[in-house]
């Protein structure tokens, strides 16, 4: 039951109610309240039992353009990250309480809610269609993301939101994120189970994102992210229950600050195991991405053309999600930089060519790993089956999804929090590769929670 | 506060807006063009503050001395509270930190506001509209039931308590004293009390409903309604009350429906099936819908079947609902909820311009107001 204190989203609830091989839709229906005496009309989950997935596993030639594609849109071309900075001691830090939270809650949602931004986005609407103005919302670059505008066309909008404004229901956007503070040594010096400033400003601005949308969508706009920490801990070397206790963290945040009704989170694992086969049962999931696995590692050791090459790019960025801080105590901060960025063994020492070897060859199984799961993903279509009326969208900007507002060069955990403004405004937060915190500020000061724990942020405030 | 102005710079004739584009877009320089009054007028030596409303929110104006000849040093100083202004000038911060307009342009003095110049002059005569058509519809509910013999009670909105189950109230935190109190979407149980205590068999309390539950596209989390409870009631005698007070509420020259046929019409009953279809089907006339034995939410009902009827208007507006429920054996209670709020939207959109012609006392007739 509901009560005005709960920890749980409804959204949330209805996940956990929701029985294996079922789709969850929404629907509205009518009540009557006889203590006040007055008609309403909440929101209702209905459970459609699915069809069995398929056994037939995908071709070769799906794989490989599946495979590009997904190289495509989730790693850039390989770019210089620059000479290494030397490590830094922090020469001061600094204790803070959860008031830098509530201010930046506050101040975002004045500002770009309630501060006339939203009414001058949608003024700019050629009709007062309510798709029009969504759509002027989602791609408005402060409150949304201008990249919207080159991914996604407000016909491919429209045809998507007018049936759920037709029946009176929420937008619920979707996507997968969240998984864990980065473990490479570069980027973070906190535990995996870390939540900082960075992920919360980035919730805060998805509830943002919701209630600027609310302005103009009456049905409710909210958010579910399928955290995908526990699917990759194993794949990227981090330990699961730090990936399980890193979403925890996230929900005692999102309660913390009374986001439940915009900003929902539930585990990509456990969607995985809710599809089923007539052969395989729940396990198919694990079995048709041990198949592509396999079919992949094919591929790659005949060195097919572009597969070859884009599982380069894949192994390349692998190197840099995975946990290192496991190298680290043996190779030291230097050498574990030239490892890292060397794309050969012969661009090392020949002191450290067994290290980059052992380094890639781990990057590899993780490359392969996390390939393998996101193809599964797609091969089942799991959100469509699982969410049909759910609108997919994104952390990394890409055709037809909807983008999420970008508060920094990293996303936040893959990355510290850096505090650019004291005064909490909602552009005060960004989120920055650690190596490129210390190049750029080295008497950067990290603020504690009460004084204990990895850095809540760093303060390093624009001139 | 002196220097260069930036090279870029944002022009604004809003002061929310203003302030907005200049916390986020900082090294960006932000001039303003504004008409507003003078609420606070503070002057230290050769510095003067004021503070200035315009339709969106306030400012604070800063002139120094240094920046303007004597004579139009002399103005400045003369401006008062009260004074329309128009006044121009690049935003910075005070000493304070506060963001405010550096005057060094002359302000303006007007005579009176130039409406078409005020920015979102639309939707804020729209929200005062809102507000004065609202207040009338109130008086004329009211009126309605203090003639038909109903007693009046006042409300009471915050509550320790709240019947799970049902709607959901809104929360009030108070900071530092634990869990929250509630604000009660309805009065309608405060009637029931009412009617033990008073021994009266018609009350009738206007309020506000407060709830964040969805209900239809223009409901926001707080509207005006009128609930009204009689006893002994059918359901047939409450759905008559509804039809009797909507069209005394709405058969005025002040407050006529955009469609004036509709009062004049029959309007249909039809027993329909619950739950109904959402969206519910559009209807060409003002219907009443009557849905039979159904369980209510909430547990005040013991689950007990209860007949409720609503007043839809069209295309598909639910302006009034009741229902009528079994307390003894040949005893039942009516009750009824106006929704008031909901019925602006009816009304014949009048520019605040106009307002001051339409006439609120008998006498008038559409033609001699139409002839203003």
């Amino acid at each position: 039951m509901t009560g005005i204190y709960s920890p749980q989203s409804p959204f949330e609830m209805a996940w956990e109610a929701c029985p294996p091989c079922h789709a969850m839709i929404p629907k509205r229906v009518e009540r009557f309240d006889a203590s006040t005496g007055l008609l309403y009309t909440p929101l209702q989950y209905e459970y459609l039992r699915l069809p069995d997935c398929t056994d037939k596993m995908p071709s070769l030639d799906w794989i490989a353009s599946a495979f590009l594609a997904f190289v495509r849109g989730e790693f850039g071309s390989g770019s210089s990250r620059g000479d290494c900075p030397s490590p830094v001691e922090w020469e001061r830090s600094g204790s803070v309480s959860l008031q830098p939270l509530y201010d930046y809650l506050e101040h975002s949602e004045t500002t770009l809610v309630f501060g006339g931004l939203v009414e001058s986005a949608v003024r700019e609407s050629e009709q007062a269609l309510m798709s029009e103005q969504l759509y002027a919302l989602i791609k408005d670059p402060v409150i949304g993301n201008r990249s919207n505008a080159r991914h996604m066309t407000l016909e491919a909008f429209a045809s998507v939101v007018n049936p759920l404004i037709e029946e009176q229901l929420p937008l619920t956007l979707a996507m997968p994120a969240f998984p864990f503070k980065d473990q490479n040594v570069f980027r973070t010096e906190a535990p995996p189970d870390s939540v900082d400033l960075g992920e919360i400003a980035l919730i805060i601005r998805l509830h943002v994102l919701s209630l600027a949308l609310y302005q103009v969508h009456p049905f409710t706009v909210d958010w579910v992210i399928m955290s995908d920490g526990i699917a990759y801990a194993p794949v990227f070397g981090v330990d699961e229950t730090e990936a399980a206790r890193y979403r925890q963290r996230l929900l005692e945040y999102r309660n913390l600050l009374n986001l439940q009704r915009t900003v929902s989170i539930i585990d990509l694992q456990d969607m995985t195991r809710r599809i089923s086969s007539k052969a395989h049962g729940s396990e198919i999931f694990d079995f048709t991405a041990a198949h592509i696995r396999s079919d992949l590692e094919k591929m790659v050791a005949r060195g097919s053309g572009g597969v070859f090459e884009a599982f380069r790019a894949l192994n390349r960025g692998t190197k840099w999600n995975m946990n290192n801080k496991r190298f680290f105590k043996d190779l030291g901060w230097w050498n574990l930089w030239s490892v890292l960025n060397a794309e050969t063994a012969d661009e090392v020492d020949s002191g450290l060519q067994d290290a980059w070897h052992h380094v890639d060859r781990l990057a590899q199984e993780a490359a392969y790993g996390y390939a393998a799961f996101n193809l599964a993903l797609r091969h089942h279509s799991v959100f469509e089956q699982l969410l049909p009326r759910a609108l997919r969208a994104t952390i990394h900007p890409k055709q037809g999804q909807i983008a999420v507002p970008s508060l920094g060069s990293v996303y936040p955990w893959n990355g510290v929090a850096v505090l650019r403004d004291a005064r909490l405004g909602p552009n005060s937060v960004e989120s920055w590769p650690l190596y490129g915190l210390i190049r750029e500020c080295p008497r950067a000061v990290p603020y504690r929670l009460y004084g204990s724990g990895a850095p809540l942020y760093y303060e390093f405030l624009r001139t | 506060m002196r220097g260069e102005w930036p090279d870029q710079i944002i022009v604004s004739t809003s002061a929310r807006d203003a302030k907005v584009s200049y916390s986020l877009n900082p090294g960006v320089g932000v001039r303003v063009d504004l008409h507003g009054v003078i609420t606070r007028s503070q002057i230290l030596g050769g510095i003067i503050f004021f503070t200035l409303h315009d339709a969106t929110e306030s400012i604070q104006l800063i002139a120094q001395k240094g920046d303007f000849s004597n004579d139009n040093w002399k103005e400045v100083r003369s401006a008062e509270v009260g004074s329309r202004l128009r006044a121009q000038g690049m935003l910075g911060r005070s000493k304070t930190g506060e963001i405010s307009v550096l005057l060094r342009d002359l302000p303006v003095s007007l005579p009176k506001l130039p409406v078409e110049l005020l920015p979102e002059w639309e939707e804020h005569s729209v929200n005062v509209g809102t507000q004065i058509f609202l207040a009338r519809l109130r008086e004329r509910a009211r009126d309605f039931y203090v003639r038909a013999g109903f007693l009046e009670l006042e409300p009471t909105y915050l509550s320790a308590s709240w019947e799970r189950g049902g709607m959901m109230p809104l929360g009030v935190w108070y900071q530092g004293l634990g869990a929250p109190v509630f604000l009660a979407p309805s009065p309608n149980s405060q009637l029931l009390k009412a009617f033990i205590v008073t021994g009266q068999t018609k009350l009738f309390s206007v309020s506000r409903c407060f709830t964040s539950e969805y209900r239809n596209d223009i409901q926001s989390a707080e509207s005006l309604i009128l609930c009204a409870r009689q006893l002994p009631s059918s359901l047939e005698n409450v759905q008559n009350l509804a039809v009797d007070s909507l069209r005394s509420i709405l058969d005025d020259v002040s407050t006529m429906p955009r469609q004036t046929r509709l009062l004049q019409q029959e309007w249909r009953t039809r027993e329909c099936e619950w739950p109904p279809l959402i969206p519910w089907p559009r209807t060409q006339a003002p219907e009443i819908q009557i849905f039979r034995n159904l369980i209510p939410a909430g547990s005040m009902l013991a689950n007990r079947p209860v007949d409720v009827f609503r007043l839809c208007w069209p295309p598909n507006l639910v302006v009034a609902e009741g229902y009528s429920e079994v307390i003894d054996i040949d005893v039942s209670i009516g009750s009824l909820t106006l929704h008031l709020e909901r019925m602006v939207p009816l009304l014949r959109a009048t520019p605040m311009r106009r307002l001051r012609h339409l006439s609120l006392v008998g006498g008038d007739t559409p033609d001699t107001v139409r002839r203003r």
